[in-house]
């Protein structure tokens, strides 16, 4: 009897769970709403999120080419990869552990528990795996041709392999347990929150391990020997690197065996906890229903937002925020961002020192530069919400947008005046707050200020233009988020961070230069704002509905 | 009136509409029938504005729904066939999206939704989240939202489905009360004796194409069969039907012993 089949897992039913698995992963994103002619097969996001992660691993590589030293540069790859695979599945993890709609599918079939945790559990290590090699590649190749040592190749590999797989493994465990302990009323909630709270967990190992490096240049990073360094996970699997690479020490063994039992401890773990009942236990969480507080319609909320929002707004503004309380998908995207807007926030008023008041002459100060990360917090708000409404599970239901006589390009435009009402204004004025410690100055505070809302609704102008897609009508697509959020970030600095660099640099050279700015902001809104209006319609019209109604 | 003239629409090579017109006239009660694939929904889609048409013209109430499709979709009601809702939201909450959607005075959406509720049975679980409904109640639903504002034009599509045999007595004699005061209800169905007893006239589609168009009993003459069932399989090609059936058995390995 095969070791499969001993540990009661059916090979054909594994092979097709998981072809299954892989197919809907690589398969192009052909858009069931889609504008005409969109339906053309498109590079699935997978692998773009593979090509993003090769291009991380270059810059690994670069920095391993400076710091040689092989326990060293293993320890900074492994620590890299670690988060940035951890931040994928944090970003990915309702279609790697977590799909609602799982046990709908399989229930009916006769898979076993073991057999549907089994392809539950490959497919996610496959991913993270595949991910993890294209980070490893480059660092290996580079540390093997600088330490002029072949076996280092193979050693950045396999012991990457490894750190992935552990990491993969303790996700797992992590969900497993949480479904075990949590009680099944309070799980949607929980489950919410503890993706929240481990994204600040990841988000702050990602800005604590540079701060405890910072101040060096990379060749001057001394080499990882004290021995408390061995306490950090990502040691172990660089001591594995050193005993491939056939220079390790005794400590480097005894390191290595640890990684060894530390995937054999977690496995076995995860193995006896989760099951065909799991995902039982989230279908059931997923559509409890949860008691309501009993309202009417039409009540004082839609009396209130009638004076601010078109109706279309309302109806999608409406959606949005039960989408945001129902739809765990949708929650941990939008939760995810605000603890990296915290940490954000944190870092700037801990160095960014005085900032510079733009008003008066700019002092180039170097050390102010840190409160840039408070503009880079501001702009995710808008990508996050406009592509945040764009994927969901309820994505058939979109056809009543369709039978309506809505107005299709303002409900495509709801979204983005959402994330200017409801999260742009009120951080705008939480940086007002800040600005004024800052600058000393409330009213050259909130001046600046006006600037920046300025810019986010340009931010959210242009997004519109580039992606417009009717709100919550897109199916949700493997590696799709982590794609999206390396671009959101991409524009956001750019989009944000040029504008205030100039002002940092040369200052607004009083209120009359300040006219100009603000002025030049309104200009560049109208001008965008008259794009919208000639080319989304147009869009708009030419899109179809090719889910089944 | 609706008239429909040459519509035509592919997907890529596949022609799911091939150039097919029809009149539906004020107060009647039309029927849309087809094997699976045959066309329907692909009209219907066109007519409601999710799909836009390769060639020909759809006008409904005089107005051109392609140019002008948020008139048209005012004075439209549609109920999908996959009930397709938006879970999270309860029953009172999606009613009163679509009558945001429907551009509805704020003030009466309110009453016009509890009213609504109340009389498809759906009072007690108004505010409760629609993830949590029988499929019968969100069928009952779909058809809310599509009359709610009161529209001269009804698309159903596969209505019945889901629905206890008394709530469909029901929902039969609202369609008859419905086109007397000269509206007009498209219903596509696979039930065909329900289409039978209820639709004023009716066209068969088959392979994108209009086969046949005219009253039950048109058909039946026209095809010199004595039901709409024979008509039907007539039309659309079936194989023999017993041996069809045969031959799904023998597929399996045939009767068990």
């Amino acid at each position: 009897m095969s070791a499969l089949s001993e540990s009661r897992i059916d090979r054909r039913q594994l092979r097709a769970l998981l072809l299954a698995a892989w197919k809907t992963d690589l398969r192009g994103s052909g858009n069931p709403v889609a504008p005409s002619g969109d339906g053309s097969r498109k590079i699935p996001p997978v692998l773009a999120v593979m090509a993003l992660k090769l291009f991380i691993g270059l810059g690994l590589g670069a920095m391993v080419f400076i710091v040689r030293e092989p326990f060293t540069a293993a320890f900074l790859v492994f620590s890299t990869m670690t988060v940035f695979l951890a931040i994928t599945v944090l970003l990915e993890f309702s279609n790697l552990i977590l799909r609602p709609d799982e046990h709908l599918i399989i229930a009916a079939l006769p898979v076993g528990s073991k057999t549907f945790f089994a392809a539950k559990m490959i497919h996610l290590l496959a991913y993270v795996n595949v991910l993890g090699s294209l980070i490893c590649l480059p660092p290996a190749i580079t540390s093997a041709v600088a330490n002029r040592n072949p076996l280092l190749l193979p050693g950045f590999l396999i012991a990457g392999v490894l750190a992935a797989t552990a990491m993969g493994l303790s996700f797992v465990l992590l969900y497993a347990l949480l479904l075990r302990i949590v009680d099944r009323e309070a799980m949607q909630r929980v489950l919410g929150y503890a993706n929240l709270a481990l994204t600040l967990v990841v988000y702050l190992g990602y800005f604590v391990a540079p701060m405890m490096l910072g101040g060096y240049p990379l060749s001057a990073i001394p080499r990882l020997s004290p021995g408390w360094i061995y306490l950090a996970p990502p040691a172990w699997f660089a001591a594995v690197v050193k005993l491939l690479a056939g220079e390790a020490a005794p400590v480097d063994i005894g390191a290595s065996l640890f990684a060894l039992v530390l995937i054999a401890v977690v496995f076995r773990a995860a193995m006896s906890k989760l099951s065909l009942e799991y995902a039982e236990t989230l279908s059931d969480t997923i559509g409890r229903d949860e008691p309501l507080r009993k309202r009417g319609v039409g009540g004082r909320d839609s009396r209130l937002l009638s004076l601010v929002a078109a109706s279309e707004d309302r109806a999608v503004w409406m959606l949005i925020r039960k989408q945001f309380k129902y739809d765990n998908r949708f929650k941990t995207s939008i939760l995810s961002i605000l603890p990296l807007t915290a940490i954000y926030v944190f870092l700037a008023v801990l160095e960014g020192g005085v900032a510079p008041d733009p008003f008066l002459a700019p002092p180039g100060d170097a050390a102010a530069g840190g409160y840039f990360l408070l503009y880079i917090a501001a702009a995710l708000f808008p990508y996050m919400i406009t592509f945040g409404t764009v994927n969901s599970d309820s994505y058939r239901s979109a056809w009543v947008f369709y039978a309506s006589p809505a107005d299709r390009t303002r409900i495509i435009l709801s979204p983005a005046r959402y994330a200017l009402v409801w999260f742009c204004l009120p951080f705008t004025l939480l940086l007002a707050g800040i600005f004024t410690w800052y600058f000393g100055s409330a009213l050259h505070a909130v001046l600046h200020c006006l600037v920046i809302y300025a810019i986010l609704v340009i931010q959210t102008r242009m997004l519109t233009l580039m992606y417009p897609r009717i709100p919550f009508s897109q199916p949700p697509k493997t590696g799709q988020r982590t794609l999206y959020i390396f671009v959101l970030v991409t524009l956001s600095i750019i989009v944000m961070c040029v504008p205030m660099g100039i002002v940092t640099a040369v200052g607004y050279g009083g209120y009359a230069g300040y006219s100009v700015w603000l002025g030049g902001a309104m200009v560049i809104n109208g001008v965008l704002s008259r794009i919208i209006r000639r080319t989304i319609p147009r869009r708009a019209a030419g899109m179809e509905f090719l889910a089944p109604v | 009136m609706i008239t429909i003239s040459s519509l035509t629409k592919s997907y890529g090579q596949l022609k799911a509409v091939d150039d097919v017109s029809f009149q539906i006239a004020d107060g009647e009660i039309f029927g849309l029938l087809g094997p699976n694939g045959a066309g329907k929904t692909t009209i219907v889609k066109m007519m409601i504005g999710m799909l836009r048409p390769d060639a020909g013209i759809i006008e409904i109430n005089g107005l051109d729904a392609v140019s002008r499709s948020l008139e048209v979709k005012a004075d439209l009601g549609y109920v999908p066939e996959s009930g397709a809702l938006y879970e999270n939201l309860t029953g009172r909450e999606h009613l009163e999206m679509v009558c945001h959607l429907h551009h509805m005075d704020v003030g009466r959406i309110d009453g016009q939704a509890r009213r609504l509720l109340g009389a498809l049975e759906l009072a007690d679980a108004a505010d409760k989240r629609i993830a949590g409904y029988s499929k019968g109640m969100k069928q009952r639903l779909l058809l809310a939202g599509a009359i709610i504002h009161n529209p001269r034009v009804l698309i159903l599509d596969e209505p019945m489905s889901g629905l206890d045999a008394n709530i469909q007595s029901v929902i039969r004699q609202l369609i008859r009360e419905f086109v007397r005061d000269r509206r007009i209800v498209i219903f596509c169905s696979h039930i065909l004796e329900v289409v039978e007893r209820l639709c004023d006239r009716l066209m068969i589609l088959h392979r994108g194409r209009k086969m046949i168009e005219g009253t039950p009993g048109d058909i039946m003459a026209g095809t010199e069969t004595d039901s709409l069932g024979e008509a039907f399989s007539r039309l659309t090609g079936a194989a023999d039907i017993q041996s069809q059936a045969r031959g799904i058995l023998d597929a399996i390995g045939g009767p068990q012993p």
